[in-house]
């Protein structure tokens, strides 16, 4: 393949986590948001809400890593 | 992954243009340990010759990264065996070239590299089991009624775990599956800690480690769940607890569909876990290249060719390590406690 076709190649990669990234903010930002409500509701359950906060965000941030991992496992040959 | 060299600097687009794809990229570093400026074909800048190896000690601390590298290696701080390959000790025919060629994973061919890769690894994990032993060994020698500064540091966090995982696995049946989720934390805690010591390169970095916790995890839902159902109840639970003909007709379909669930589990526990850890490991990699090359640009024209040190460009991403890695490590084991509760009996939740 020519240098050009190539090049544009390498581009869908980061395009693709930019996708995922987007995707996994939406997420996590209406997670995140639902804690804030939870915790001005009832501020003394803040410390069960956070946990559980953390825990539902990890879950999202996962996929996003999911497509980092391809990243790297495409490109360093881990 | 391999560590980068500094001789191997791009110096602008004539040496950049000499790189291949991912695919044809030559191994970073050369077959030979014993000499000082590696030739390559493609980085044959004379400038560069004046660069070191990174051999010296940074007192930014994590250890100083040779930059530069070829088609498709992923920057990565030196750790302990990295930098004993390079030095000048290791000469063949010694036994310390005998102790480094066991570690080091770029001295065989390529098709061997996991398999030392994996014992660099393996090292760095027995450092951490060492800790974390070491550690519970100290606060534990006089167990006091009014505890000292150690044991109750340890009995605190070993307390709000035990609260955390006893919350969501019921206080009666909770307690035999404590020992297995608090090792697994503060193993991993441990693990991807050490990366962000100097020196020293977290385990969890790697994808066999955590394929191997992953695997640990499995065994032991499925064996707990075992255990605690008996083999008939736990194989109607993999059916999905069917009453009623309906369900019946549908269970080798639910049959699929729970194995598949079952192990897909710890897949995705020790691919979030490797992303992050290996991530974080990457940015401060990158950053710390990041520095050195902004010195040795800052420093060119006033003459210095040898470039010792940079700007430490990545201690704020230390923090962020630092955080990614306590809550990765708990959000492992949170997990793991989860899938053990799915597998005991729902109705007999009683707290």
């Amino acid at each position: 393949m020519p240098n050009e076709a190539i090049n544009l190649v390498k581009l869908a990669y980061p395009l693709g986590l930019g996708l995922a990234a987007v995707g996994s903010a939406y997420g996590l930002g209406r997670a995140v948001s639902a804690a804030m409500d939870a915790i001005a509701r009832q501020p003394e359950a803040s410390g069960k809400i956070q946990t559980a906060m953390i825990i539902g965000c990890a879950f999202i941030e996962a996929l996003t890593i999911y497509a980092l991992i391809s990243i790297f496992l495409v490109r360093f040959g881990g | 992954m391999p560590t980068i060299n500094a001789s191997e600097i791009p110096q602008g687009e004539a040496a950049r243009s000499g790189h291949d794809g991912p695919a044809a990229a030559p191994p970073g570093r050369p077959s030979d340990n014993s000499h000082s400026i590696p030739a390559h074909g493609a980085e044959g800048d004379p400038a560069a010759h004046g660069r070191d190896r990174g051999a010296g000690p940074d007192p930014g601390g994590g250890g100083e990264p040779a930059g530069g590298h070829g088609g498709g290696e992923a920057p990565e701080l030196e750790n302990l065996w990295n930098i004993l390959a390079k030095s000048p000790l290791n000469k063949e025919g010694t036994a310390t070239h005998q102790v480094i060629k066991h570690f080091d994973p770029y001295v065989e061919d390529p098709t061997q590299a996991s398999l030392h890769k994996m014992n660099q690894n393996v090292f760095f994990s027995f450092i951490s089991v060492g800790v974390v032993w070491y550690v519970l060994w100290l606060a534990m020698r006089r167990r006091a009624m009014i505890p000292g500064r150690l044991q109750s540091a340890v009995e605190m966090v070993v307390e709000t775990l035990s609260n955390l995982f006893l919350g969501i696995l019921g206080e009666k049946h909770g307690r035999r599956y404590l020992p297995f989720l608090l090792a697994l934390f503060l193993f991993i805690l441990v693990n991807n800690l050490l990366g962000l010591v100097p020196f020293m390169k977290s385990s969890t970095s790697l994808f066999q480690s955590n394929i191997v916790l992953g695997l640990c995890v499995f065994l032991y839902v499925q064996y707990s769940g075992l255990r605690y159902n008996g083999p008939k109840r736990y194989f109607l639970h993999l059916l999905g607890n069917p009453k009623g003909a309906v369900m019946w007709l549908m269970s080798p379909l639910m049959l699929v569909l729970e194995v598949l669930g079952e192990l897909i589990k710890p897949i995705s526990l020790s691919l979030r876990l490797f992303g992050n850890i290996m991530g974080e490991d990457i940015l401060l990699g990158v950053f710390a290249m990041l520095g050195i090359l902004i010195t040795g640009a800052l420093l060119r024209p006033v003459g210095i060719e040898h470039v010792w040190l940079g700007i430490p460009l990545h201690f704020p991403f230390l923090f962020l390590a630092a955080l990614t890695s306590t809550i990765q490590a708990l959000i492992f084991s949170l997990l793991s406690c989860v899938y053990i509760l799915l597998m005991l009996p729902h109705d007999e939740e009683e707290r």
